[in-house]
């Protein structure tokens, strides 16, 4: 924990000397900025030695320039004034660190992206503003202090939530890397929705065949812990160092178990089969399916006579030849160390019943897709005949409906389950193959048959005589004899009406979030998009990283995709989550928070918003204690302490301040003063900049790398220093990188601007703003419409502005 | 797999349950209550009757819902109650 | 049918002196389900009856050897352990049961108990616990709960009770456990272990005792006795004898002891043996 040692150099009396760099980026800055005036006004400024203007400061030549500079004129600070630091910050901190130079003592100025890009046309106002940056980048280098960044050692096990096609492939990819796994799973067997299902496209593979040897080497691997009929409930750590509380819930059957299944045939309670959805019966002694890993039966306590461990009932008992039935058995709870995680817990389906114009749950020929794996399976309630529910007859035509669920929002799920359109396709086709008279129909809105092989088994299907429809039936009805169903809807193709007669019908019902992924939402610290899926760091370049270090996502848990996907994404997420555990360690960025003990008063308030749970409060001790591993360095904590007992190193309260001060010292009656976040705000700007936007210049961003670290009283400095308008720039709700701190953003600026009303001030001097990364334009507009509120302010409502807000500079 | 069941079993018919066959010695019984109180399928309620003790015996509600787990046989004190499967040959 | 004629038709009515039911023990009592519970155990292993001697001693359960079809003794107070010491060691052939109550066992019948359990004679004692000395009026007895009320201690029992299996194991014996008699199939189980394992084997049964101890102590009947029992049973195998306890709101049940250890009977014949091959 880095205590409080700011202002260190300048106890110490050593001389600040700052070099300043203005790039000309070829034409790109130049074109619209006088960089040489730029560098003679950078020439002026306190503390910096040499102020000089290149072509390409990025380039080798460029690099080496600095280089040399920093060892001739023993430079201790260097700002660059060129493109965003969101490019090229890296660059030009690995130039200074082969220099000597510690790579936090780096500035850049943003006069590219939001400033020569977004003013083409005005070169006095894209210069004087270029200015203004790069004397806000040399006001915060001087007080810029060096740091290490710290090493955390990463523990080389992994935690596989979820036993699907995802977690299998990623366990065993994990273990055969030689990393130890352990495999949770929350039903008594592995396999999920893949064992469920009969076969698969294109190939039309026997499913469970190519799954269960899969299944078996998990159980025999030496490398891995299977938990089975477990669950995760609590985590807690941070990456490379996690710890978890596995319940393991007792199945009443010991490990002697062989599965011969005497113990099932004596049972007396029957119960329909969730396996099967119902469509066939099980004991309350069971295993879930033929195949299950680990090969062994269970009792179902819910439905077992022996209640309230009196045992009533012992025929199993009796049966069992390995005395293997236990109901003494509790449940155990295991404890885990382990450095990764990979979240493989899946997707629920769709359930028609919230539909009631396609009768499911009231008609019995009504089914869905997966109840129709589960007739077409030889391994089914109906030994592989696709039998209708009402009276047990091979259907002669049957038709499917696609979207069922999916793209609607009537169902209240707008997104594309992806498989199902493959899944019909393949399902018609093996009607065909068993029964080549029946009739089949396929309405749907689209067929997306996007992948390798979909389109020539599309093509199959369709040569085979299976007709498709485009338009969904708006209702089914049922026939009160037959039990056939009358389909009506539009045929769009043919711009006609239809009503179709067939004798079952199946739903292609669409993927879901699982109702439960909201324990591991809170435990691990997800964020959800909008479907309700979990969120990825990055939808294209880090497609299977969870926004939280450390832990992956593989299979339907980050988004509906068919097998092929899902499989590629768990040995994804192994990579990954590989590249950690094979470093052996992880650093974490130097920007941490800086702690002041004799400040703080132990209230806590920055334990709650921290949003990784950091901090934590010692009680005895009466202050705060900062798990800096955990740190995701957002800063809430240090804008949240009213003691000021916490700032955020590399962004600290005084050198926030400094840039206030320096973009306020002149004409700041015309100015927006703006605080955007790294990752949404300011990264929108700089893609206004990319897509050549133009804005009016009145604005200056100050970058933080969360809205979070906005403390109220930089906004109130800004005003005391005469700002005409502040404007506080972060992701969206739900977005935050840094899960929720955004949502204390909201809190304070609403709570300024009741302040403000009260001190009969504009409110609308304050905006808040939410924009994302590809919201050039949101971002432009803001500013557009904060230029116009710039232009009506008064210069006696500035006065009573610096009045009210005055307190606001005192000691920072 | 949380998905909503519903549906009557296809193959419902097909599980194969053995019949029981209950015998009450009425007046052995004491009228302590156990079997009535015990029985996991509610197939036993006290009667009407009352037997040579001046007590009333359990009677049998509905026998195909016995399962034959003979716990009414073995919580009876009194030996008055036992459970043996019906043996069929073709319908019971 | 009369009577007799449908108890003959009771699938264990062969293990029984049939002619002597119904049994005199009251209603909701513990002794006959306990009685069952033996006799099924027999069943079960197919035990022999002509090879199987039960013995017991005054008091409730002490009426146990007029009912089962076997070679019995029904003796003096106190005495059933000492006499089935007599019978194992004259015929080891046999098997040897004591059933009894907890006032026959542990009062007058204590010193016989923790010699039988030190020396470790072959033997399978049963003791049905009901609190009191039910069968002579329901005065208090030495498994008696402290403060509890019985016709000799009408203000309160100021006696602290023993703890049965933790007197069982410390005496010696190989195979101790403790069941209710609402844990029928498991107190099954546990008498067909006992039965064929050699040593010093004690199950104790905590039953109700409706009409005396029962009413005494306010507890309703005899089927409100069980339904506590389903609530306030706890099973615990293993768990250490002295911490297995009966409180009003807790009866830890479970095996508690297994161990092998030479019996009384292996050591004699042992030295028989050695000494008389000269």
């Amino acid at each position: 924990m880095a205590e409080k040692q700011e202002s260190e150099s300048e106890q110490s009396g050593e001389e600040i000397r700052i070099g300043v760099y203005v790039c000309h980026c070829g034409l790109n800055i130049a074109g619209s900025v006088d960089c040489e005036e730029v560098a003679k006004f950078a020439s002026t400024l306190p503390h910096v030695v040499l102020g000089k203007d290149n072509r390409y400061t990025c380039s080798d030549q460029g690099q080496e320039l600095i280089k040399n500079d920093i060892k001739e004129h023993k430079l201790n600070r260097v700002v660059v004034a060129s493109c965003s630091p969101r490019l090229h910050e890296p660059t030009f901190r690995k130039t200074c660190e082969d220099a000597g130079l510690n790579k936090y003592l780096f500035e850049m100025a943003n006069i590219r992206e939001q400033c020569s890009w977004i003013h083409l046309h005005d070169r006095k106002a894209a210069t004087e503003k270029a200015k203004d940056l790069v004397k806000m980048a040399v006001a915060k280098a001087a007080l810029l202090q060096p740091a290490e960044e710290i090493e955390v050692p990463i523990i080389r096990k992994a935690l596989v939530i979820g036993g699907g096609v995802a977690g299998i492939q990623a366990a065993l990819d994990l273990a055969d890397t030689g990393y130890k796994v352990h495999l949770v799973e929350k039903e008594p067997s592995i396999g999920g929705r893949m064992a469920q299902i009969d076969k698969t496209f294109p190939t039309m593979d026997c499913s469970i065949c190519i799954l269960a040897p899969k299944m078996s080497d998990v159980g025999h691997h030496p490398n891995i812990e299977l938990l089975t009929n477990s669950e995760v409930v609590d985590v807690k750590g941070y990456i490379g160092n996690f710890h978890a509380k596995v319940v393991k819930k007792p199945r009443y059957v010991t490990d002697d178990c062989t599965a011969c299944g005497e113990c099932a045939e004596v049972c007396p309670v029957i119960a329909p089969n969730e396996f099967d959805i119902g469509l066939a019966i099980r004991r309350a002694v069971y295993t879930p399916f033929a195949q299950a890993v680990p090969s062994t039966y269970m009792i179902d306590m819910n439905l077992c006579l022996n209640k309230e461990n009196i045992i009533v009932c012992d025929k199993c008992i009796k049966a069992c030849e390995a005395q293997a039935i236990n109901f003494e058995m509790k449940t155990e709870t295991v404890e885990l160390e382990v450095g990764t995680i990979i979240v493989a817990t899946g997707a629920d389906v769709f359930d028609p019943s919230s539909q009631p114009n396609y009768g499911y749950g009231k008609y019995p020929n009504v089914i869905t897709s997966l109840e129709f794996e589960r007739l077409i399976n030889a391994g089914g309630p109906s030994g592989g005949h696709l039998i209708r529910p009402s009276d047990l007859q091979i259907p002669k035509r049957v038709a499917f409906i696609q979207c069922v669920g999916s793209r609607s929002e009537k169902s209240g799920r707008l997104y594309c389950s992806n498989v199902c359109c493959m899944n019909t396709i393949k399902d018609s086709l093996l009607i065909k193959e068993h029964w080549p008279e029946t009739e089949i129909y396929v309405f749907y809105i689209d067929i997306r048959a996007y992948g390798k092989g979909f389109e020539d088994l599309y093509q199959r299907a369709k040569k085979e005589g299976v007709m498709f429809i485009r338009g969904l039936p708006a209702e089914i009805v049922q026939d009160r004899k037959t039990h056939n169903l009358w389909l009506t809807g539009e045929n769009t193709l043919q711009k006609e009406l239809y009503k179709a007669n067939v004798d079952m019908v199946i739903l292609s019902i669409g993927l879901e979030p699982r109702k439960d992924s909201e324990t591991i939402q809170r435990l691990l610290k997800l964020s959800r998009t909008q479907d309700g899926f979990f969120m990825e760091a990055h939808p294209k370049l880090r497609p299977v990283d969870a926004a939280t270090g450390g832990i992956f996502f593989a299979g339907c848990a980050e988004g509906p995709k068919d097998i092929k996907d899902s499989v590629t994404q768990a040995s994804a997420a192994t990579a990954r989550a590989s590249i950690l555990m094979a470093k052996g360690k992880v650093t974490v960025g130097a920007i941490t928070p800086i702690f002041d003990p004799e400040k703080c008063t132990a209230c806590g308030l920055c334990v709650k918003v921290c949003p990784y749970n950091a901090i934590t409060l010692n009680e005895e001790l009466k202050r705060i204690e900062i798990i800096e591993a955990a740190c995701g360095g957002c800063g809430t904590c240090a804008a949240e302490c009213p003691f000021g007992a916490l700032t955020q190193n590399h962004f600290t309260d005084r050198q926030i301040s400094a840039e206030i001060d320096a973009v306020t010292e002149h004409d700041a009656e015309k100015k927006i003063v703006a605080f955007c976040c790294n990752w949404c705000a300011y990264a929108g700007a700089d893609f206004a900049g990319v897509s050549r936007i133009q804005y009016p210049p009145d604005v200056r961003i100050i970058r933080t790398m969360c809205s979070g670290r906005i403390a109220p009283k930089f906004i109130e400095r800004a005003f005391a220093r005469g700002a005409a308008t502040v404007l506080v720039a972060g992701c969206h709700p739900g977005d935050c990188h840094y899960i929720n701190a955004n949502y204390h953003t909201q809190k304070r600026v609403e709570r300024l601007r009741k302040k403000m009303e009260k001190h009969e001030l504009d409110k609308e001097r304050l905006q808040l703003l939410w924009a994302s990364a590809a919201e050039g334009e949101r971002f432009a507009s803001k500013i557009r419409e904060m230029h116009a509120i710039v232009e009506k302010v008064t210069p006696e409502e500035i006065e009573r502005t610096k009045k009210a807000y005055e307190k606001a500079l005192g000691e920072v | 797999m949380p998905v909503r069941i519903w549906r009557t079993p296809l193959n419902i018919e097909k599980a194969k349950l053995p019949k029981a066959e209950i015998h009450i010695i009425k007046n052995q019984c004491k009228g302590c209550g156990f079997c009535i109180q015990f029985c996991p399928k509610d197939v036993l309620e006290e009667s009407e009757e009352i037997n040579e003790r001046g007590v009333h015996p359990p009677k049998v509600v509905d026998e195909s819902k016995c399962v034959l787990c003979s716990f009414c046989t073995s919580i009876c004190p009194d030996f008055a109650i036992f459970v043996v499967e019906k043996l069929c040959e073709e319908e019971c | 049918m009369t009577n007799l004629q449908e108890f003959e038709r009771h699938p264990l009515a062969n293990y029984l002196r049939v002619e002597r039911f119904p049994h005199i023990w009251c209603e909701g009592c513990g002794n006959g389900i306990i009685l069952h519970c033996f006799v099924k155990a027999l069943d079960e292993l197919g035990a022999n009856m002509d090879k199987l001697v039960v013995v017991s001693g005054i008091g409730c359960m002490g009426r146990v050897a007029g009912y089962i079809q076997c070679d019995s003794f029904h003796t003096t107070h106190g005495r059933p352990i000492a006499l089935a010491t007599g019978i194992k060691l004259a015929n080891p052939q046999l098997t040897v049961a004591v059933i009894s109550g907890d006032g026959d066992l542990f009062a007058i019948g204590g010193n016989h108990f923790i010699h039988a359990a030190r020396r470790n004679v072959d033997m399978t004692v049963i003791c049905s616990n009901n609190f009191n000395y039910g069968m002579t009026g329901g005065q208090c007895g030495p498994t008696t709960p402290l403060l509890s009320y019985t016709t000799t201690t009408p203000y309160g029992n100021i006696e602290h009770p023993f703890n049965l299996v933790h007197l069982a194991a410390a005496s010696g014996a190989v195979h101790v456990a403790r069941w209710t008699v609402l844990h029928v199939k498991r107190l099954t189980e546990s008498i067909k272990k006992a039965l064929q394992k050699r040593g010093f084997k004690f199950i104790e049964v905590v039953s109700p005792c409706p009409e005396i101890y029962g009413r005494r102590n306010k507890f309703g009947k005899a089927i409100d006795t069980m339904k506590r029992y389903r609530e306030i049973a706890e099973i615990r195998h293993g768990y250490a004898p002295s911490k297995a306890e009966i409180t009003s709101e807790k009866i830890v049940v479970g095996e508690f002891i297994d161990i092998e250890k030479p019996t009384y009977g292996e050591l004699l014949q042992g030295q028989f043996m050695r000494f008389n091959k000269g």
